[in-house]
C-alpha cells in the first residue's frame, strides 16, 4: 500500500498545516462575510465602539460630539475641540477582530471553549477598540504632532500585539491534535 | 475523516500578558528606528522590483524617494521583529530563525505587490502598449484586495506556525 503524503507527515506537522489552512480559510470567509454585510454592522459594531469612545473621552474631560449620520457611508464622526476623527471600520480594529476570530475557530479545541473565545475575545477586542480611539483622541488633543505616528503606525501594530496576546491567553488550555482515522 | 484528540503539549504562548508588555515596549522604539531605515529598505525593494519589471517587459522604472518624507514604509516589518522578540519561553535561536524567515517572506511579498501594482498602473495608463488586458481585472483585484491583508496574514501565519513547530512540553512551562 502506498502511503498518502498526509500520512508521511508527523502529527505535529499535520497539526500545524491543518491549523494554518483552516485559519486562512476562516480569514477569507470572514473577510468576505464582512464585505457582504458591512452596512448591517454599522449599528452593531461601528456605532457602539464610537459611542463608547466618545463617552470615555467626555468622561475624562475631552468634550466629544458623535455624528452617526454618515454610518451608511461606512464611518462615524467624532468631533473634539482640536481634532475631528472619521471613524471607519479599520479604525475600530475590524481586521484584528477577523484575524482573532479565524484563529479561535481554527484552533483544535472543544466547541464550548471556542464559543468562550468568540464571546469573551470579541468583547475584549470591542473594549480595546474603544480604548484605542480614546488614546488617539487624547494624543490628538494633547500632542497633535504625534497623531499620525500613533494612528497610522503604532496603534495599528498594537492591534496585532493585543489580538495575538488575547488569542494566546485563550489558547492556554491544552490543545487537541488533529489525528487521522486509524 | 480527521478528528481532534487530546495532546500533551504545553500552552502555545506562555505568559501572554508578558508578551503584550514586551511587544508594546519594543514596538515604539523599533518604529522610530525603522522610520530612518525604511527609506533604504524601499530603495532595495524598488531595485528588486525594477529587475523583475525589466525581465517581464514592463518599461517602467521605479525611483525610490531619496529625502525624508516623514512616512514609515512597511511598518509591519518591525512589528514582525517585535512579535518574535517578545514571544516568551523560546530560545534566541528560535527568535532569530523565525524572524529571518518572516523578513524573507515579507521582502518577497513587498516586491511582488510592488511589481503587480506597477503592472496594474502601467496597463491602465497605456492599454495599447502590450499589457495583457485579460489579466488586468484579476491582477487589480488581487493587488487591491491583498495590499493591506497579505503582509499581516503572512506574519501571523508564520508566527502561528513557529509556535506550533516548537511548543514546549507541558511540564517545562508549568
Amino acid at each position: 500500500m502506498i502511503p498518502s503524503p498526509v500520512n508521511l507527515l508527523t502529527h505535529r506537522a499535520r497539526n500545524r498545516l491543518g491549523f494554518c489552512a483552516l485559519f486562512a480559510a476562516y480569514v477569507a470567509a470572514l473577510a468576505l462575510a464582512f464585505e457582504h454585510w458591512q452596512s448591517g454592522l454599522g449599528p452593531l459594531y461601528l456605532y457602539p465602539v464610537s459611542w463608547l469612545a466618545g463617552q470615555i473621552l467626555d468622561g475624562i474631560g475631552i468634550i466629544t460630539l458623535l455624528d452617526a449620520g454618515q454610518m451608511g457611508a461606512g464611518y462615524c464622526v467624532l468631533s473634539m475641540e482640536r481634532a475631528v476623527f472619521h471613524v471607519t471600520y479599520e479604525c475600530t480594529g475590524v481586521t484584528a477582530l477577523i484575524v482573532y476570530l479565524a484563529a479561535v475557530l481554527a484552533h483544535p479545541t472543544s466547541a464550548s471553549h471556542r464559543c468562550l473565545g468568540v464571546v469573551l475575545g470579541g468583547a475584549a477586542l470591542f473594549a480595546y477598540s474603544a480604548l484605542r480611539l480614546v488614546v488617539l483622541g487624547v494624543v490628538a488633543q494633547l500632542w497633535s504632532d504625534h497623531t499620525q505616528f500613533f494612528h497610522v503606525y503604532l496603534l495599528v501594530l498594537m492591534n496585532v500585539g493585543f489580538m495575538l496576546a488575547l488569542w494566546g491567553a485563550w489558547a492556554r488550555r491544552p490543545v487537541l491534535a488533529w489525528r487521522g482515522r486509524s | 475523516m480527521s478528528r481532534p484528540t487530546a495532546a500533551s503539549s504545553g500552552p502555545l504562548l506562555a505568559r501572554p500578558l508578558r508578551f503584550l508588555v514586551v511587544f508594546s515596549l519594543l514596538t515604539g522604539p523599533l518604529l522610530y528606528a525603522w522610520a530612518g531605515a525604511s527609506t533604504h529598505y524601499l530603495a532595495a525593494i524598488a531595485a528588486l522590483a525594477n529587475a523583475i519589471l525589466g525581465a517581464t517587459g514592463c518599461p517602467v522604472t521605479l525611483n525610490a524617494p531619496t529625502g525624508a518624507s516623514g512616512e514609515v514604509v512597511h511598518p509591519g516589518t518591525v512589528g514582525a521583529l517585535a512579535l518574535f522578540a517578545a514571544t516568551p519561553g523560546r530560545p534566541w535561536r528560535w527568535m532569530a530563525r523565525w524572524a529571518l524567515v518572516t523578513l524573507a517572506v515579507l521582502v518577497c511579498l513587498h516586491v511582488l505587490l510592488l511589481v503587480a501594482a506597477t503592472w496594474q498602473a502601467w496597463a491602465h495608463a497605456a492599454p495599447a502598449a502590450g499589457a495583457d488586458l485579460y489579466l488586468l481585472p484579476l491582477v487589480s483585484r488581487l493587488v487591491n484586495g491583498s495590499r493591506d491583508w497579505a503582509p499581516l496574514l503572512a506574519v501571523v501565519v508564520i508566527w502561528f506556525s513557529a509556535l506550533r513547530a516548537s511548543t514546549p512540553p507541558m511540564d517545562s512551562t508549568a
